[in-house]
């Protein structure tokens, strides 16, 4: 089930609502089991059979969690489990996602003809897993109570507002919630008017871009030549599409936890107004980047190491980055191009430079290969990539403009500009500008309104409604 | 004390809830409204039921259309199809381009029925309606082949030595005098299809010396009246009533002036009526103004049934027609029914919504010796066809 259908926003979130905060009012241990109901449910709902393996997740990270807290003085036995919890849970994703993958590598590499499976991905898997690994090593390093109750790791792994598409949330940042959240009418009004916001970026934004976005990378693909000015049209238009998009995403699951009381982090910090790589990676994807950072870079050492081993740990991290986002060379090489730049200013020191004009080129030069990686990540071989890039650039011999770019360009004008101008931060300014105006903030909460209404429309209208996560 | 802010959210989620009450309270709820259901996951299903039952429905459409329009959006992709708002505000759809091999079927089945309809002794004739599409310029990055495909058929039809009428050079000739077609739908108008009737006509006068009636085919000899913003056509209800500034096309309800006797059966439904022109040929229901929940078009006929026969009482001696047809015939068989003694309408497209099964035309034509067998088809054809499915072998 995705947040943005009418079978969500008409048929689950309310019955969810209504039976928490109505019938089991005052009963967080109940609360807590129906929540976790609903989730499964939430899930199975696109997913029939893989909730079993959701389910089995919950029982072998719950039961590890125990016997981890259990031999928590012995070091060695507790090591050993940590290890074990981090082999089933990347083997379980290394099944269902990347098998496959292998297997064409391996037989490419050694010439054989091993047959590749063809295995379904369960939606979120990389999420739910990840979450899986958090929970255990928070419980380990005493971050966090190990959770004795089944039902209620269940709900933290299974939680279905980021479920299947994030923020991926720390066991740490919700343990004590699980039981002592305390619901406020605040809490709950700003969440519903973040899953508001992050509806009308999914559906009145992102759906747009898409559009755009699958014409000139499916064009691509389809072996047809394409204008260098369509190229960069297309290009941005998914720039524009995957930040509403996962942004939208992560706005919803963030308001509907705080509609029960939860507090995630915020996975998105404008990102586009970054001026430079590093910047960029701490305002895209927050949850995804500290949690490498966290459990894999600084445990490799991190910085504090020699310049060459600080690089190899770079280069991990972002092979393991790139990989988490899908089984495919693409995501590789899109990985490894933001090491690269990330090594280069490391040795350069750009990502310290401030002012005028480096933060205007800055931010020119990390947009420019922003737009190229999603170029790569979008693309569905590297071949594709290459073929894109070196249209975009005038190097297939391909006219500078045609009709297609006129005529989309043309229809589409105002929906980027509009675009544009929300991924600055400049409605969050205006809107801390004038926080105390009673009238402005009427006004606001009218305009989410119609906003919602838009969104529903444009739901009912069965217009393009993508999801992008299925490689995820 | 430190006043508590008040947090306007409340309003917006208080909105939220009424226009969700308002939303969900339509009674009674409609089930399997469309023809694909049985293909649908039970998410689907769930999904459907949930949106065709809204009450407001309609108006979400129509919201979302402005939006499009205002938005200066074009292109609308819906259910794997491109709607697209052409340079003079009319909803098309994108036209690939067709080769030979795409008709290679179609023409197959045309030259078996050919044989068939002249070893009955009956002459034959293929009219081709053209598309919206080859009038319409579309945007600079939509790819528009109809008139190239329409073209391409017509010359695939002559070298199979298919007797065959281009309507388009007869729709060509009234450009400039009205509209030939409706903004909001795929076909024709009214009008369109009285004057590709009279098209008809002169050229089975022309190949076969076939006599009618020329105050008929007068238009001067009818009543028009005009319904302004009347009706909202297929492409208009899939995408909106506001996508364009036209927002609904007029209609013109175009009835003759002079006596007429007619009677229509719809043979697999046991209806019969007979009387004039209004009370026979014409669906009167169809006229009410609702945009999306009535065929305005189907005012003209009826719409489209498996065998429908229309028996002109005032030419007894006139001619037997079998018409064979897709919806293009909706607003040409009324006016041709007055040049027959009887015309048989059959339609052999695939469809749950039909009543009866297919008829064979071979088996048909031996039973009622037409004196004429007619195929009016547009010129959207594929290699699988239905609409060539004339002798219920294709599947």
């Amino acid at each position: 089930m995705l947040f943005s259908s009418i079978e969500f926003i008409y048929m689950f979130l309310p019955a969810v609502m209504i039976i928490y905060y109505l019938i089991l009012r005052k009963r967080r241990y109940f609360q807590n089991i129906f929540l976790l109901i609903a989730s499964l449910l939430f899930y199975a709902w696109g997913e029939p059979k893989f909730v079993l393996v959701m389910i089995a997740s919950i029982m072998i990270n719950w039961a590890i969690g125990l016997a981890v807290d259990k031999n928590r003085k012995d070091k060695k036995k507790s090591r050993m489990l940590i290890a074990l919890d981090i082999v089933l849970n990347l083997s379980l994703l290394f099944v269902f996602k990347y098998l496959s993958f292998s297997i064409t590598i391996f037989n490419g590499v050694l010439d054989t003809s091993l047959p590749v499976p063809n295995i379904a991905l369960p939606i979120g898997i990389s999420f739910f897993t990840f979450q899986a690994i958090s929970y255990i090593l928070d419980v380990y390093k005493g971050n966090s109570e190990v959770q004795k109750n089944i039902f209620f790791v269940g709900l933290y792994i299974s939680f279905f507002p980021q479920l299947i598409a994030g923020p991926i949330v720390r066991y740490s940042t919700i343990a004590e919630e699980i039981l002592t959240r305390k619901e406020t009418l605040d809490d709950f009004l700003d969440g519903f008017a973040r899953f508001v916001v992050g509806l009308s970026k999914k559906v009145l934004l992102a759906n747009n871009f898409a559009v755009l976005a699958d014409l000139s990378f499916d064009a691509v693909k389809n072996g047809e030549s394409i204008s260098v000015m369509f190229g960069w049209l297309g290009a941005i238009s998914y720039t524009l599409q995957i930040f509403f998009d996962f942004s939208g995403y992560s706005d919803m699951a963030i308001g509907l936890g705080r509609m029960f009381g939860f507090h995630f982090m915020d996975n998105f910090n404008y990102p586009y107004i970054s001026s430079s790589i590093t910047e960029f990676w701490r305002r895209w994807h927050i949850s995804l980047g500290t949690w490498f950072r966290d459990y894999v870079y600084i445990p490799l050492g991190g910085s504090r190491c020699s310049r060459g081993r600080n690089i190899l740990n770079l280069f991990l991290v972002w092979i393991m980055t790139g990989l988490w986002h899908g089984a495919n060379y693409t995501f590789i090489f899109w990985g490894l191009l933001y090491f690269l730049l990330l090594v280069f200013e490391k040795l350069t020191g750009l990502h310290k430079k401030s002012g005028f004009p480096w933060s205007v080129l800055g931010n020119v030069y990390t947009l420019f290969f922003v737009v190229i990686g999603w170029v790569i990540f979008r693309s569905d071989n590297i071949s594709d990539a290459a073929r894109y890039l070196l249209a975009m650039f005038g190097a297939e011999g391909n006219s500078f403009i045609d009709g297609m770019f006129i005529g989309w360009a043309e229809q589409n004008i105002i929906i980027l500009i509009i675009g544009v101008i929300l991924s600055t931060p400049l409605f969050r300014y205006l809107s801390d500008k004038t926080k105390e105006s009673s009238i402005i903030r009427i006004t606001k909460a009218g305009a989410l309104f119609g906003l919602f209404v838009l969104s529903i429309s444009a739901l009912v209208s069965n217009t393009h409604n993508p999801f992008i996560y299925f490689n995820f | 004390m430190k006043k508590k802010r008040i947090n306007y959210n409340i309003i917006l989620f208080l909105a939220c809830c009424i226009f969700w009450i308002y939303g969900i309270k339509k009674y009674p709820y409609r089930i399997g409204m469309s023809n694909d259901e049985e293909d649908k996951t039970f998410q689907e299903s769930v999904s459907s039921f949930l949106i065709n039952n809204l009450q407001y429905y309609n108006q979400l459409i129509n919201l979302n259309s402005r939006k499009n329009m205002l938005l200066g959006t074009r292109e609308i992709l819906k259910d794997d199809t491109t709607y697209v708002i052409s340079d003079t505000g009319s909803i098309i759809i994108e036209r690939q381009e067709s080769y030979p091999e795409d008709f290679k079927n179609s023409i197959s089945e045309l030259m078996e029925l050919k044989k068939v309809a002249e070893d009955a002794n009956a002459k034959f004739l293929f009219c081709l309606a053209p598309q919206k599409e080859c009038y319409e310029t579309a945007p600079a990055n939509i790819k528009n082949y109809a008139k190239s495909n329409c073209e391409l058929y017509i010359s695939e039809l002559i070298k199979a030595d298919i007797p065959v009428l281009n309507l388009s050079e007869e729709l060509d000739k009234h450009r400039s005098e009205f509209e030939l077609f409706y903004s909001t739908d795929h076909h024709w108008t009214a009008r369109s299809g009285f004057y590709a009737n009279n098209a008809i006509i002169k050229e089975m006068n022309k190949l076969y010396g076939f006599e009618y009636e020329e105050a008929a085919m007068d238009i001067n000899n009818y009543n028009i009246e005009l319904l302004n913003k009347h009706f909202l056509g297929s492409y208009g209800k899939i995408i909106g009533l506001k996508s364009t500034f036209k927002e609904a096309d007029d209609f013109e309800y175009i009835t003759p002036k002079f006596d007429t006797m007619l009677s229509e059966k719809q043979v697999f439904k046991d209806l019969e009526r007979s009387g004039a022109f209004d009370e026979t040929v014409i669906y009167k229901g169809n006229l009410t103004k609702d945009y999306y929940s009535i065929n305005t078009y189907a005012t003209y006929s009826g719409g489209d049934f498996r065998l429908q026969i229309m028996e002109n009482k005032l030419n007894p001696d006139g001619k037997t027609i079998l018409l064979i047809r897709d919806s293009f015939a909706c607003t040409v068989a009324p006016f041709m029914s007055l040049q027959a003694k009887e015309l048989h309408i059959c339609d052999v497209r695939d469809g749950e919504y039909y009543v009866g099964n297919k008829l064979n035309m071979k088996e048909y034509i031996q039973e009622i010796n037409p004196d004429y067998v007619l195929v009016l088809y547009n010129g959207d054809t594929t290699q699988l066809d239905t609409r060539y499915d004339f002798f219920n072998d294709l599947s």
